[in-house]
């Protein structure tokens, strides 16, 4: 069942949690809402889900107008971020929950009960686990009683409020992947919150970045990743290098870097970011021709990978470099080394008119010459 | 040179045994001032009341209570309680699923409502009710007209008793309630459920104890009131004495034992009131909840 | 949608029940109440200014009033101890001691008062042994305080006990590394953190013990001009018809809870304040 939101509010007080947000989910999409705290991401989730009313604007499923809707139809199934597993229950009880209150002429009988309980259970990987009450399952475990549950009525549209947030890492990472192959199976439109943009990016179909009630970008995990609309997409997803430059006499100047704009029309004297993800910068200990020098401050090796910060002169903020543990072996790179680094892929964001993507095909760039003040233009 | 670390650590054990020392004093004696209070002002009148009760021996304490007029108080008694509980009960689950699930304003004014009993001198209470239906009430000719009489009879004393246990149920189910949360209900509602299954399927189970405590405790002051329900009553000896009232006309006959023989039954229900309580502690920290 | 004076939710049920709750409300307190006050109104000022002044009344105001509040402090004091031994101390039969504190709640008020008065008279268990000191209890102010101490029991022992079981035990440590003696530290850490439950438990008590009735009675002797508690009074003049007079001390009195009442839930609002504030 696909969804449609249209120009949707929503205030609490003074704090504006939704503004005009328009967005189209289309049938049986995994679709994750991505957004630090406050960004309004759960709030939409339960609006869609009917726990809460919006101020102005409308949920529309599966094509239809409604102004007023009972929770009944559309089915919708609802995770809680705790769960909310029914404490005095056990797991077959919480499962078979939705079933058992349905009303006389569309009850299931008993039997037909436990054998769909049986089923959810068994998808959901806890046979044996009937007769057990929530207290003595592990987070994970009742992570997946709370989706049985959910999944026993059938639901049109599943909605999931930051499903895997009070899990070990590991644990994470396993009911993530399961989460993504559990969708494949089941073909419902599903959408959950979460605020790790890593899960966003591993699990779903289509990303919705969202910040401070407002939406930010809508795309697949590739496009939010490698073409962010604006810079609060790029800094929430991933690492990035921010430098904070100008536009004089059609060139984008960072302190002592230039990039020739020539070819495009922008305005002088305006603002521009240039953005460069740390593993798109080259580090070496060799100078060469077209690369800027620069001494490193700090290393950390953190695992299959290595960050070092470097500083530029003249560039007050670090720029952060990630690299292989392989490479850091072989090149012999350490603190208060002197270095050279290049930017393979940088984006340059000119305030008010959006991204400059450069293609720089031999990743040299317009390097410093103190001495001679020479410039090279990129081919 | 001395290992100026060894040497302060030592020193410092040194001062904590010395410390811990007299702290285990302290402890002592503190423990023992705050027993000695309490023996005082809680044992001693508990063990009191059973004393002068088999004082004149056993034979006579059975024959106090089962004396006509003591039957007729425990009966009427009985009566009243379970008339007034069940009634405090939907009033205390009806207010605390408004309170305690939902958001609105006037709360704070409720809860004093709710409260306001307790901060009502019980005389008060029972005066209030005979200004409404006594001879010169409010309601009084309208009384008359039906040739009905709620003071000096047992629907006053019903109702004072009403007023004065209506708290109970409620104030215990609130917080408890609130504690819980909504999510569990919120839950059961998005699977479909309606009102009456959500409560008596998910939010009942998770109160019963605290439930069980607040009507067990409910009737305990339901059975026990004095000051309202002898204002309302009228006194009549077997037919509108209450086992408190009871109580107090034999205490001022003189007949002491009869008198702490009837108070003892009521003194028992308190200690039962007490153990259940007891009980419904130890049920919902075993559950971790 | 009643945007703005209720949060919308999706449980069912608010209507009904809160229906239900302001009915039962009306019925059983706003219409009593306020036929307290139109019986009063009736009266006449000067009638009934000469009713709560008169030189008995104000006897008993001040034995009603002087005595709760006498009790109350005994209560801070002994509820505070009892509180500090049951949280931090074990010893064998704490448990039983734990669920007997609340005795006073549960025990009739009229059997309190005949056990009392059987410990304190002349023959009395404590009673004879305090007549040799010179110390009578029964029938006089004193046992009127004694029998509102253990009214008021449970109150500040009940409001001080999770305070007292929420004090971080790592800032006691802190307070000892840097120094403090055992004394210090209850002074100047634990004690402020435990006043407004203190103020709280003594408000409660207070207001419990101003209209006390059945625990008091028998223990008083109810002697005009020295131990008539204000209750009674109302209570003697029922007994004579006199509802106008009666009525008029009851509004005293119910001026006076309500005054009390304002000041706990004044406590319990500005304490709920600093806690948020805390962040706790």
């Amino acid at each position: 069942m696909s969804i449609e939101i249209k120009a949707l509010n929503k205030k609490y007080g003074n704090f504006t949690a939704l503004h005009e947000i328009d967005l189209v989910i289309p049938e049986g999409e995994l679709v994750a809402l991505l957004g630090p705290s406050g960004s309004g991401k759960t709030t939409l989730l339960r609006i869609i889900g009917g726990m809460e009313i919006p101020d102005s604007g409308n949920v529309l499923f599966g094509g239809e107008a409604e102004a007023q809707r009972k929770i009944a139809a559309p089915r919708i199934g609802f995770v809680f971020q705790n769960y909310a597993l029914f404490r005095h229950m056990t797991v077959f009880d919480n499962v078979a929950f939705g079933l058992k209150v349905r009303p006389r002429r569309l009850r299931p009988s008993k039997k037909e009960i436990r054998v769909k309980v049986a089923e959810l259970l068994k998808l959901v990987q806890l046979e044996g686990l009937e007769n057990r009450y929530p207290d003595q399952l592990s987070g994970g475990q009742r992570q997946r009683v709370a989706l049985a549950r959910a999944l026993a009525i059938e639901p049109q549209v599943l909605l999931l409020d930051e499903p895997f947030g009070a899990l070990d890492a590991k644990v994470r990472q396993e009911l993530r992947r399961w989460l993504r192959q559990l969708h494949h199976e089941l073909d419902i439109t599903t959408i959950f919150v979460t605020h790790d943009q890593e899960e966003a990016l591993e699990v779903a179909d289509q990303v919705v970045v969202m910040n401070q009630g407002k939406v930010e970008q809508v795309g697949t995990p590739w496009e939010v990743y490698q073409q962010p609309a604006n810079p609060f997409v790029y800094q929430f997803l991933g690492q990035v290098n921010q430098v904070r430059g100008r536009i004089q006499d059609g060139k984008a100047k960072f302190d002592s870097l230039e990039w020739d704009l020539s070819g495009y029309h922008h305005p002088d004297g305006k603002e521009c970011i240039a953005f460069v993800r740390p593993h798109e910068v080259e580090i070496t200990t060799e100078p060469a021709a077209q690369r800027l020098q620069a001494r490193v401050t700090q290393v950390y090796p953190v695992g299959a990978r290595v960050r070092l910060e470097v500083e530029i002169k003249g560039n007050s903020v670090p720029i952060e470099v990630d690299i292989t543990e392989e490479y850091w072996q072989q090149s012999g790179l350490a603190q208060n080394r002197s270095v050279f680094i290049a930017f393979k892929k940088p984006r340059i964001f000119i305030e008010g008119s959006g991204f400059v993507d450069l293609d720089i095909s031999d990743g040299s760039f317009l390097s410093e010459n103190l001495s001679t003040n020479k410039r090279v233009h990129i081919s | 040179m001395a290992n100026p670390i060894l040497v302060s650590s030592r020193r410092q054990t040194e001062v904590v045994n010395v410390a811990s020392k007299k702290e285990g004093i302290v402890r002592w004696v503190l423990i023992g001032m705050a027993l000695l209070f309490l023996l005082l002002f809680l044992v001693l009148p508990l063990v009191i009341v059973f004393y002068e009760a088999l004082q004149d021996g056993i034979e006579m304490y059975l024959a106090s209570i089962a004396e006509p007029d003591a039957q007729a108080a425990i009966a009427l008694t009985l009566l009243t309680a379970a008339i007034a509980v069940p009634l405090n009960l939907v009033f205390g689950v009806a207010a605390s699923w408004a309170i305690a699930k939902f958001e609105f304003r006037g709360k704070n004014i409720l809860l004093t409502l709710i409260d306001l009993p307790f901060a009502v001198s019980p005389v008060i209470s029972g005066l209030m009710f005979v200004l409404l239906f006594g001879m010169e009430g409010m309601f009084a000719p309208w009384l008359e007209a039906y040739n009905m009489k709620i003071v000096f009879a047992v629907p006053g004393i019903v109702l004072a008793t009403i007023f004065v246990t209506f708290p109970f149920i409620a104030r215990e189910l609130i917080p408890l309630m609130q504690a819980q949360g909504t999510e569990e209900e919120e839950a059961a509602r998005m699977l479909g459920a309606n009102g009456w299954q959500i409560f008596f399927r998910v939010t009942l189970p998770n109160i019963k104890w605290g439930l069980l405590y607040g009507v067990i405790l409910c009737n305990a002051r339901a059975m026990g009131e004095f000051g309202a329900v002898s204002v309302v009553s009228g006194h009549i000896r077997g037919l509108t004495n209450t086992m408190p009232l009871h109580v107090e006309i034999l205490y001022n006959e003189y007949n002491f034992a009869a008198a702490f023989s009837v108070a003892s039954l009521l003194a028992l229900l308190a200690i039962v009131t007490l153990v259940v309580k007891g009980v419904v502690e130890w049920r919902t920290a075993r559950r971790g909840h | 949608m009643k945007r703005g004076w209720k949060q919308f939710s999706v449980l069912p049920g608010f209507s009904i029940s809160l229906g239900f709750t302001l009915l039962y409300l009306s019925i059983l307190v706003l219409l009593p109440l306020s036929a307290v006050f139109l019986k009063t109104a009736t009266m006449g000022w000067e009638a009934f200014w000469s009713t709560i002044t008169d030189q008995r009344v104000l006897a008993s105001y001040r034995l009603s009033f002087g005595a709760a509040f006498a009790a109350a402090l005994i209560n801070v004091v002994f509820g505070l101890l009892v509180a500090w031994v049951l949280v931090r101390y074990s010893f064998p039969g704490k448990r039983v001691i734990d669920g007997l504190v609340d005795l006073p709640f549960a025990l009739p008020t009229a059997v309190a008062g005949i056990a009392l008065t059987a410990i304190y008279s002349e023959n009395g268990v404590v009673g004879h042994y305090l007549q040799t000191i010179g110390v009578k209890v029964a029938f006089t102010p004193l046992g009127v305080i004694v029998a509102l101490t253990f009214i008021g029991l449970p109150f500040v022992v009940r409001t001080v006990q999770p305070v007292l079981e929420d004090v971080d035990r790592h800032v006691e440590e802190a307070a000892a590394s840097l120094g403090a003696t055992r004394w210090q530290t209850f002074r100047r850490v634990i004690l402020p953190e435990l006043y407004p439950a203190l103020l709280t438990g003594f408000a409660l008590a207070l207001a419990r013990a101003l209209g006390e009735y059945g625990s008091v009675v028998f223990i008083s002797g109810n002697m005009p001009m020295y131990t008539e508690i204000t209750p009674l009074l109302i209570m003697s003049k029922l007994e004579q018809f006199d509802y106008a007079g009666a009525t008029a001390l009851a509004v005293v009195m119910l001026l006076a809870s309500f005054v009390m009442l304002l000041f706990i839930n004044i406590i319990q609002w500005r304490t709920g304040h600093r806690r948020t504030a805390k962040g706790g």
